[in-house]
């Protein structure tokens, strides 16, 4: 029986949080791959025309954790500090100054920076530096009747547009794909409210078999035996959901990174697989097909 | 086969260190906040830097009151190492990437002036990295002092087995011959207290090459730590690393292996738990580990109280 989830969203601080738009960073010398290679890597910060949330993560020549559309952060340590805490995916963005201002966007991920989606056409007037101002809301986010969910960076209303379901006392999350414990890497142990966490591409044979080649920005992505509450760590029988948020790695432990964004001890959150589950479509970014 | 190197090519050379002080796990907070464990307990979180009058190589990794990352004996670091957060100096990468285990130390002012002492390990993940550490007898380690300036004896770096099918990391010459590795049909056998499989690898995944940083064995939850038996890992064990594969980076690989050793205590956080610096790997699995509860660097580095 389809049961409609309540959330304690009217609860919620929504808030104002600046960013700007930032530029690429290099620095000297080779990065070396997982098998001892030298590589270039690029597509962290900056704008990226051609690389956009619901594209395939894979397969952009020399790129290295590609953060789909703008990259964006405050330069300030302590209000990045704030900003990394209080963003959610989905919260809205805008454009405030420059000759976009007034464009509106979407917050997709947290990496280091955050990740924003803009219109192409908004896209085109934007330049780095840009100031951005981000609605931040989501902080807090519980499920009615769901205290052992932990929600974490998820913005309410784009929780509601997920098709969750409420199935004999368990959330049943449409997800792309699911992926065990022994793939994930860099970001392990870390703090889930302020960074995501990677799906090691750096084992052909387990790329292939896990169809990693497949990943898409914005796909919702289970987690088996993880935990992502009080840290971030194995817990067998435990799901996490996550958004992937940027992409492929040839980095040993790394790969596309998942900001997690929902997560319970065993028995809480089934996972059912839907190959749309993709945060492209539930925020309107491309159209759901057929 | 006894196992034979290409030790003659090795260049010697001096480092310079200092004693570091005892540095809280968060250190880059304002107010310097509880650790949190991974489940929701707030922890004061000591045991890094500095020196420690009762904690050795061979000791347990776990049990320390209010403890992560304990480190053992003596922490050293650069001697220009700044307050973290920051970028390391080139000299400070150039002090941990040269120090191996087994590498003489001798303290060059102070009161302890003159004591030698051994290399026993080398931090990496978290508020460790930087870190070297060093066993000194307890009758030197009483007459140290922080910030007393040391010298390393750095030997080791680009060591290669001749005729093994992987790399080797970190280990002196001295430390190499003290642990008895065969070698048959390009596989090397090592010593080892202990196998730990892929999924009880947490944080440290995705970090420096080998020869600097560690890669931490899961110490939570309680399941996991039953279930593969890691209540009784000591700092010093030699642990093997199944699927897992550090080398040019760190990172999961199927049929590699990795044997490193366990040189901190553990952690309550959610993914930590002891660091795994690694002494060798091989893609394709040319490591045979073989079991004996003994393969700790108290045997090999005959460390004495």
């Amino acid at each position: 029986m389809m049961v409609v989830l309540r959330t304690n969203k009217e609860k919620l601080v929504k808030t104002a949080v600046m960013a700007e738009v930032v530029h690429p960073f290099a620095s000297w010398g080779y990065r070396t791959d997982f098998e001892g290679k030298p590589m270039i890597g690029l597509g962290m910060s900056g704008i990226k025309y051609n690389v956009s949330v619901g594209d395939l993560c894979y397969g952009y020549a020399e790129g290295e954790h590609i953060e789909p559309g703008l990259s964006i952060s405050n330069k300030d340590e302590h209000e990045n500090a704030a900003l990394g805490v209080l963003g959610c995916i989905g919260n809205e963005v805008a454009a405030v100054t420059g000759d976009a201002k007034g464009a509106r966007g979407r917050i997709t991920g947290k990496h280091g920076n955050f990740m924003a989606w803009f219109g192409p056409e908004d896209q085109e007037k934007i330049n780095i530096g840009d100031k951005m101002r981000v609605k931040a809301w989501g902080v807090g986010l519980r499920i009615e009747g769901f205290d052992e969910v932990r929600v974490n960076k998820l913005d309410p209303d784009l929780f509601e547009k997920m098709g969750i379901m409420e199935d004999s006392g368990k959330l049943v999350v449409p997800v792309a794909a699911e992926y065990p414990a022994y793939i994930m890497g860099s970001g392990y142990g870390m703090w889930p409210v302020t960074i995501d966490y990677d799906i090691q591409t750096t084992c052909p044979e387990v790329y292939e078999e896990l169809n990693l080649k497949e990943i898409r920005f914005g796909d919702i992505v289970a987690l088996r035996d993880q935990l992502n509450w009080w840290g971030r760590g194995y817990y067998k029988g435990a799901v996490t959901i996550g958004v992937v948020v940027h992409g492929w790695s040839n980095s040993a432990g790394h790969g596309p990174g998942v900001t997690t964004i929902m997560s319970a001890k065993p028995g809480k959150i089934v996972p059912k697989i839907y190959p749309y589950a993709n945060i492209a479509y539930y925020l309107g970014i491309r159209e759901m097909p057929g | 086969m006894v196992v034979t190197t290409n030790e003659d090519k090795l260049m010697e050379q001096a480092l310079l260190g200092k004693v570091t002080p005892p540095t809280m796990l968060l250190e880059s907070g304002l107010i310097g906040g509880y650790v949190t464990t991974w489940d929701g307990r707030p922890k004061i979180g000591i045991g890094v830097g500095g020196i420690k009058y009762n904690v050795r190589v061979g000791d347990p990794c776990l049990g320390w009151a209010e403890a992560e990352y304990l480190e053992p004996g003596v922490t050293l670091e650069g001697v220009d190492a700044k307050p973290k957060p920051r970028r390391p100096s080139g000299t400070e990468t150039a002090f941990v990437k040269l120090s191996c285990l087994g590498n003489q130390v001798t303290v060059i002012d102070g009161e302890g002036k003159g004591a030698r002492g051994v290399v026993t390990g080398k931090g990496g993940t978290a508020a460790t990295a930087g870190h070297v550490f060093a066993h000194f007898q307890g009758p030197d380690v009483e007459r140290l002092n922080i910030g007393d300036k040391v010298r390393v004896r750095a030997l080791g770096v680009g060591m290669e087995v001749d005729g093994f099918d992987g790399r080797i990391f970190n280990m002196s010459p001295l430390f190499l011959g003290s642990l008895g590795l065969e070698l048959e049909g390009g596989a090397l056998t090592v010593p080892v207290v202990k196998e730990i499989p892929a999924h009880a690898m947490g944080m440290g995944v995705g970090g420096a090459p080998a020869e600097s940083g560690s890669w931490c064995v899961q110490t939570s939850p309680p399941h996991l730590v039953e279930e593969l038996g890691l209540g009784d890992l000591r700092i010093g064990d030699l642990v093997a690393c199944r699927d897992v594969l550090m080398s040019y980076g760190k990172g999961y690989y199927r049929g590699a292996v990795t044997v490193g050793v366990i040189t901190i205590g553990g952690s309550d956080m959610a993914g930590h738990g002891p660091g795994v610096m690694a002494i060798a790997a091989s893609k394709k699995g040319k490591i045979e580990p073989r079991i004996d509860p003994r393969a700790n660097l108290v045997r090999y580095l005959k460390l004495e109280g």
